[in-house]
């Protein structure tokens, strides 16, 4: 810690420094406190009448009740009592300088003793901070592991080492995706160059390959075009447009589906939807992107003669849209991860992996969950829960949308 | 010179074979991983270009088994990941080169034939056997000084015998080796190409027929 210039320079005020302070102090007023007592006590029973015949008859004297010469006023007496009381007086003043210099000596040694504790007792948190110092962006792998019971220390340990954990993983998958990204983006640019390279190179080019080598190149475009736009709607997903407003799946679903219908019957696809209202809150753009993402990858990853059920519901406070498929059978631990960007089953199948992870993100920007399941029977169900609108909002809205609400 | 392309995305595999086999390579191509290995494991490749993400075995998986059991194939990888610790891993699985996507054309094809030479060490850039000269990168080929235009499979044979150095090479191992894996293995191409490449490099005859066994410089 610094200190300003124009003050003496102190040891910096550290932990250990109070605690060891602490404990001296603590030390130093428990001591005095005790000594003073003691001091007290024996200073109290010197100067109590202590008859010393009783003493003496126990030592199997019997001494004349008043020895001969020390009768009360006489000069022996007075010159007994002048020794007793010079006596009492040493005694107690050099009990006092003993218990003085003790204590001092005992102050420094626990002094001593407490620095050395407070040292080992805080050894954990240095090993902490040093931890917590090493690790940066690029090396999240260390963990401080503290070993030892399970006190303070060990539990600030632990949620270090759990929010190191975490920080880890949301620090993996964003590089993970970026690599990804990078991929997905450097390959049509790889493609176009050597497209252009390798017809560029060939000074007898015809003018079929050069057109050949045009519709290749525009193609590739077409493919970035579609990655980009892929792209920006999962940042845009992500950022949450803050865009609020009373929406019903039921009716987005069924302009899916109306949409999709063509394409469905293309590809030899039976669609069937069972949708009752399910008002929800949140940006109609997103959810309609999720209904869409959700029924074309049912459309695309089917079979023919497969097919495509939607549903939407609304039950105890929350609303619920499951999109489920025909298809090939696919494995649970696969259709778990499906939601990952740039995730894909079937690379032949077209698509960069990002449908699902942009369903995903629209679900968690609006406070929902997901569900990927892959039935036995192949196929896929995924299950999404956001929540309701709540009852009390309808009576808020203006009285306009109240009343398309109370109709639908 | 035969070259295997082991890339997933189609399009880029078609446009480098297009390209490389108008170099005067032979090219062939496998979409995935495993292909990548059975194909490598068969023929013995010259270079081999990798993309390290391939679908099926992982290209480093075929990395590590080429580079174990193929010793003399050249392995250049291609890959999207064009970061430092990519290449750093790539080269510590064997690989011999390493190319970051997307890349010049001309780059790669330089590069090939850096690999090529390399696999044979005492290799020169420019071969030389008595009066001729053939040079594999600029694909010039002259005798005594004039030059003489060949085709592609001409050049190809000539380099693997130029490359021998006067040992006898086989039909079955010119055809492995210049012609690429749609060719009809009982073909009498190596033998007509023999024949067309002795008529354009002249007198005296330098191209000698070892009866039974193959061919060989003189």
């Amino acid at each position: 810690m610094r200190v300003g210039p124009a003050s003496i320079r102190l040891p910096a005020p550290t932990i250990r420094l109070r605690m060891t302070l602490l404990y001296g102090l603590v030390f130093l007023i428990t001591g005095a406190v005790l000594l003073t007592i003691g001091y007290e006590l024996v200073r109290h029973n010197l100067n109590g009448t202590s008859d010393y015949r009783n003493e003496l008859r126990k030592l199997g004297l019997t001494p004349p009740f008043r020895p001969p010469g020390f009768a009360p006023g006489s000069t022996g007496a007075r010159i007994a009592d002048a020794i007793r009381t010079q006596l009492r007086t040493d005694a107690l003043h050099r009990l006092l300088v003993e218990y003085v210099v003790a204590l001092g000596a005992m102050t420094m040694v626990s002094v001593a003793a407490g620095w050395l504790l407070a040292g080992r007792a805080l050894r954990p948190l240095r090993d902490i901070t040093a931890t917590a110092r090493r690790v940066s962006g690029e090396n999240l792998g260390e963990r401080i592991s503290l070993k030892g019971p399970a006190d303070e220390l060990k539990q600030l340990a632990d949620t270090f080492d759990g929010m190191l954990g975490r920080l880890d993983g949301a620090f993996a998958s964003q590089r993970h995706f970026v690599a990804n990204a990078s991929h997905e983006l450097r390959t049509p640019l790889a493609i176009m160059r050597t497209e252009v390279d390798v017809a560029l190179a060939d000074p007898d080019a015809s003018v079929e390959e050069l057109r050949r080598m045009g519709d290749a190149v525009r193609e590739t475009v077409d493919r970035c075009e579609r990655l980009i736009e892929g792209l920006l709607m999962l940042a845009r997903s992500e950022a949450a447009t803050g865009r609020e407003e009373p929406a019903d799946l039921s009716a987005l679903a069924a302009d899916c589906v109306t949409d999709l219908r063509a394409r469905a019957r293309e590809a030899g696809v039976d669609v069937r939807d069972d949708l009752e209202p399910a008002w929800t809150r949140g940006d109609p753009a997103l959810l309609e992107r999720m209904i869409a993402n959700l029924v074309d990858n049912g459309i695309r990853h089917n079979h023919p003669g497969g097919f495509l059920r939607v549903t939407t519901r609304t039950e105890a406070g929350r609303v619920l849209l499951t999109v489920a498929n025909g298809g090939a059978r696919i494995d649970a631990a696969d259709a778990a991860k499906l939601t990952e960007p740039f995730r894909r089953l079937d690379r032949a199948a077209g698509g960069f992996g990002l449908g699902l992870s942009i369903v995903r993100s629209v679900v968690e920007a609006h406070g929902g969950t997901i569900e990927v399941r892959a039935p036995e029977t192949g196929g896929l169900e995924v299950h999404i829960e956001l929540p309701a609108l709540p009852r009390v909002s309808v009576t808020v809205l203006p009285k306009r949308t109240a009343r398309v609400l109370t109709q639908s | 010179m035969r070259v295997l392309i082991a890339e997933d995305e189609q399009r880029l595999a078609e446009a480098i074979a297009r390209g490389l086999r108008r170099e005067g390579m032979a090219v062939d191509l496998a979409p995935d991983g495993t292909d990548a290995l059975v194909k490598a494991r068969v023929v013995r490749y010259d270079v081999l270009v990798l993309d390290r993400d391939l679908p099926g075995l992982h290209g480093d998986d075929v990395c590590r088994a080429v580079r174990g059991e193929r010793p003399e194939t050249g392995i250049l990888m291609l890959t999207a990941a064009g970061a430092l610790e990519d290449l750093v891993e790539g080269l510590s699985l064997g690989a011999d080169d390493y190319l970051p996507k997307p890349f010049r054309f001309a780059e790669l094809v330089a590069r090939i034939h850096a690999l090529a030479r390399r696999s044979s060490p005492s290799r020169p850039p420019v071969l030389r056997q008595g009066d001729i000269e053939l040079d594999p990168a600029r694909r010039l080929v002259s005798r005594d000084g004039t030059s003489i235009e060949l085709t592609r499979k001409e050049f190809g044979v000539l380099e693997v015998l130029m490359d021998a150095a006067g040992a006898t090479v086989s039909a079955e191992e010119l055809l492995e080796r210049v012609w690429d894996e749609h060719t009809d293995p009982f073909t009498n191409v190596v033998r007509m190409t023999i024949m067309t490449l002795r008529r354009k490099l002249g007198d005296p005859p330098v191209v000698e027929t070892v009866i039974g066994v193959g061919y060989r410089m003189t």
